[in-house]
């Protein structure tokens, strides 16, 4: 079968919304305690890999296609829940699905340790964040294809991404849907958390650090706490035939969920010795965001979102009076902020379209900028050619970036991006 | 008359009416005699020709204090003036702001009256507990110098500055409150709400409990500001009550920056006879410092009752900038001031990182060192 065929009866089947009991309401202790029971059952019965990761495969091929009823929905809902525009939700998740091909999902599946049975028998409980609708996708497609079944805990922030593609998967193929309850309760309900720590044999937590050490007094959780990215361009790519175009496409990696995930990129440095060359490139980047701001109108930031940002405009605009060389390009009102400041360090925006831009010497000065945060960088979009790029990748190999992509490309990661440094994918498929 | 006379006259005598024409008296003159704001103001398009009321006047985010220099070059620096910095604890390693204040008898003024009106409207002298340094030790923190200026005109010449720039001297203060208590003299304990946990703490500690005389307050300032386990504003009234006494009415907490000469205090009804009974309580500024929030995005007032950035003009700042918006979230209604403050504003960040966290965790030692500094 192939990806890009959408099988019309499954799209028609996959098409009623109300086939599924109300997933996201609220559980009683006894409802929570039923679902994991019947999660248990359902991964005790046999599944093929192949079989799980042939009907991911077709959910999401669903989900690629802007006018699937589902899809079109769901987006709605979260964007009108997040503030975010619908043109930039859908972006945003046709990045988060564009990885999630029918090879990719097959090579996972060989790669699987129980991929004759299918069945690993292990319950995973998800603690989901909710800024990031979807984020968490990769690792309940591995969890799945692995033989596990999942309890997924949503954000009640952001309850409908996950819901309703479990909706689409237990449409396709029941038996594997049956590998997936989605439910949402509030973070006070500790009784609801500690049935799932109880009952899962492992918790997968994504979320703020304060949302990890809550649960962290257990010794099954996987967490994916706080991390950010940035961008890189080597000196090798600054051409002015091609600085716009890599100026466009960070500016799809800013604009992507609203630069508020661990994949959005924050700080932007340009290898050159040149204080201009670098400032040039934040003014096409000012340019780039404005352009894209035409066709992904931007978030209505939260109120103290808002006033971040503005803070960190009026720190810039008073370095720059008092006279650092630091120039700010700005919108109108907050929908996008570029601030150059040559000799910072890494630092992290407060998103909603806010970054940085440096100039970085060389590699040795590069990474003095980068090692403040170390540990704490997820992402980096890498414009140079292969050579750049294979000495980039060791230069930072000890700082825990897990993912270097090509610039556009942020939010669309592999299938087997260690993300976290493989602390899920690893255990899960094997190592890499 | 110079404004600095004019601005002093206002404070000693002041009039609701004027206060807007004298506000932008006050920024006219701010906008000739500080080159760094004039160059702020001209950047956003608004020059005095352009400024109609008071919100039209820019205000500058702490940052300015940070960075620029904010002071009066009209003028010849007097020996008296101050200069104060800022703690900077949610900047890291970042510059500390500078105050520059160079009539300080403006300042006084303003922190008097205030005083007077919020926290001793009894018109009493009290032995007075400082959990605080004064500015013998600790001359660049306005604080430090306000609870010095307390204490020389309200105190009963009984007084204890019972801290120093390494913290709390525990045992002194419990002593201090120990002999006031046998002679059931009234107390006026002042400090940063992070020493007074430190104070609770040790009370704790040793299993010791107060009930202080009739007439006792207690001002504490700062919030959660440097305390690893932050005291919320119920636990001070709490404690106070059960570990030293205190009413409820009496525990009065003080809302003041660095970058202002004029403070506001909580409005209870030891201080402000007619208030109604609610949970909630509420600020109230000297008729000298104009508080609204504004919208981030605009930088307009939002409507009465609505949340938005606190913004300040203070008259007392006649030597720097008077117009500071603070990073502060807040409500105002009908010259009511709620802060809800920055600590609501830590949004969850899901996989990316809130922006506090990375200045946080650079900002440890640095805070630690600091933390008594406002």
């Amino acid at each position: 079968m192939k990806d890009a065929a959408i099988d019309s009866g499954e799209y028609r089947a996959a098409e009623s919304l109300d086939a599924v009991a109300s997933l996201s309401i609220e559980p009683t202790i006894a409802e929570l305690a039923t679902a994991c029971t019947d999660l248990r059952d359902a991964a005790s019965k046999v599944i093929a890999s192949s079989r799980i990761a042939d009907a991911i495969a077709r959910a999401v091929n669903l989900w690629r296609d802007r006018q699937y009823p589902r899809r079109a929905d769901a987006v709605a809902r979260i964007a009108q829940n997040a503030g975010f525009s619908v043109p930039s939700m859908n972006d945003s998740i046709d990045a988060l699905v564009r990885p999630f091909t029918r090879a990719a999902l097959e090579a996972l599946a060989h790669r699987a340790p129980h991929r004759a049975g299918g069945n690993s028998s292990a319950q995973y409980g998800f603690i989901m964040a909710g800024n990031v609708a979807g984020a968490g996708m990769h690792e309940v497609a591995i969890a799945l294809i692995a033989g596990a079944s999942l309890l997924i805990k949503t954000a009640s922030a952001e309850p409908i991404f996950f819901t309703e593609f479990a909706r689409t998967l237990a449409k396709i193929d029941p038996e594997v849907g049956s590998r997936i309850t989605v439910l949402n309760w509030s973070r006070e309900r500790s009784d609801l958390t500690a049935i799932i720590t109880a009952k899962c044999d492992r918790i997968v937590a994504y979320g703020d650090d304060a949302t990890l050490s809550s649960l962290a007094h257990g010794v099954k959780l996987i967490g994916f706490g706080s991390r950010v990215s940035g961008a890189v361009i080597a000196a090798s790519t600054i051409a002015p035939s091609q600085i716009d175009a890599i100026a466009d496409a960070l500016a799809r990696d800013v604009t992507r969920f609203e630069q508020l995930g661990c994949l959005s990129p924050h700080h932007i440095f340009v290898m050159t010795p040149s204080s201009e060359v670098a400032r040039e490139f934040a003014h096409r980047m000012s340019l780039a965001l404005d352009r894209r701001s035409q066709s992904m109108p931007p978030a209505r930031i939260p109120l103290s979102d808002a006033a971040k940002i503005l803070s960190v405009r009026e720190n810039a605009r008073w370095r720059r009076i008092a006279g650092d060389a630091i120039q700010v390009w700005e919108a109108a009102r907050l929908e996008w902020t570029v601030i150059f400041d040559p000799a910072a360090s890494f630092s992290v925006s407060p998103g909603f379209r806010t970054v940085f831009v440096s100039a970085a010497r060389d590699w040795t000065d590069l990474r003095a900028r980068l090692v403040p945060v170390a540990g704490l960088l997820e992402a980096i979009a890498f414009a140079g050619d292969q050579a750049d790029r294979a000495y980039f990748g060791g230069l930072v190999r000890d700082l825990g970036v897990s993912y270097i992509a090509a610039p556009g490309e942020m939010q669309s990661p592999p299938l087997d991006w260690p993300h976290g440094n493989g602390a899920f994918l690893d255990p899960m498929i094997g190592t890499r | 008359m110079s404004i600095y006379d004019r601005v002093l006259t206002f404070i000693h005598s002041p009039d609701r009416e004027a206060f807007e024409s004298v506000a932008l008296e006050v920024f006219r003159y701010q906008f000739a005699s500080v080159t760094a704001y004039q160059t702020y103001c001209l950047e956003l398009g608004v020059n005095p020709s352009t400024v109609r009321s008071i919100d039209d006047i820019p205000a500058v985010s702490n940052a300015a204090f940070k960075h620029a220099n904010l002071s009066d070059e009209s003028i010849a620096l007097p020996i008296a003036a101050l200069t104060f910095l800022t703690s900077g604890t949610t900047q890291g390693r970042e510059r500390r702001g500078r105050h520059a204040v160079p009539h300080p008898e403006i300042y006084r003024a303003s922190a008097i009256a205030q005083l007077r009106t919020m926290l001793f409207p009894d018109d009493r002298k009290l032995a007075m507990l400082a959990l605080h340094p004064t500015a013998d030790s600790m001359p660049q923190s306005s604080l430090a110098t306000m609870i010095g200026w307390c204490i020389a005109e309200f105190g009963s010449g009984t007084n204890l500055v019972a801290a120093s720039v390494e913290g709390v001297d525990s045992a002194s203060a419990i002593k201090f409150l120990d002999d006031a208590d046998t002679q059931r003299e009234p107390v006026c304990i002042m400090g940063t709400t992070a020493a007074f946990a430190a104070m609770v703490s040790a009370m704790r500690e040793r299993g010791i409990k107060f009930r202080l005389s009739h007439g006792t307050r207690l001002m504490d300032t700062g919030g959660a500001k440097g305390q690893a386990m932050p005291m919320q504003a119920t636990d001070v009234i709490r404690h106070a009550g059960e570990m030293f006494g205190i009413a409820p009415a009496m525990v009065i907490n003080e809302y003041g920056m660095t970058e202002l000469c004029s403070q506001l205090y909580d409005a209870t009804t030891f201080n402000c006879a007619d208030l109604p009974h609610t949970a909630d309580r509420f600020k109230l500024a000297p008729i000298w410092l104009r508080v609204s929030a504004r919208d981030p995005v605009t930088q307009r007032p939002v409507p009465e009752g609505e949340v938005g950035l606190l913004t300040f003009f203070d008259l007392a700042n006649v030597g720097s900038v008077s117009a500071v918006m603070a990073e502060d979230l807040g409500i105002v209604e009908g010259g009511r001031v709620r802060v809800i403050g920055r600590s609501a504003m830590g949004a969850a960040r899901g996989c990316a990182l809130a922006i506090g966290q990375f200045a946080d965790a650079s900002s440890r030692d640095f805070e630690k060192s600091s933390r008594l500094m406002r």
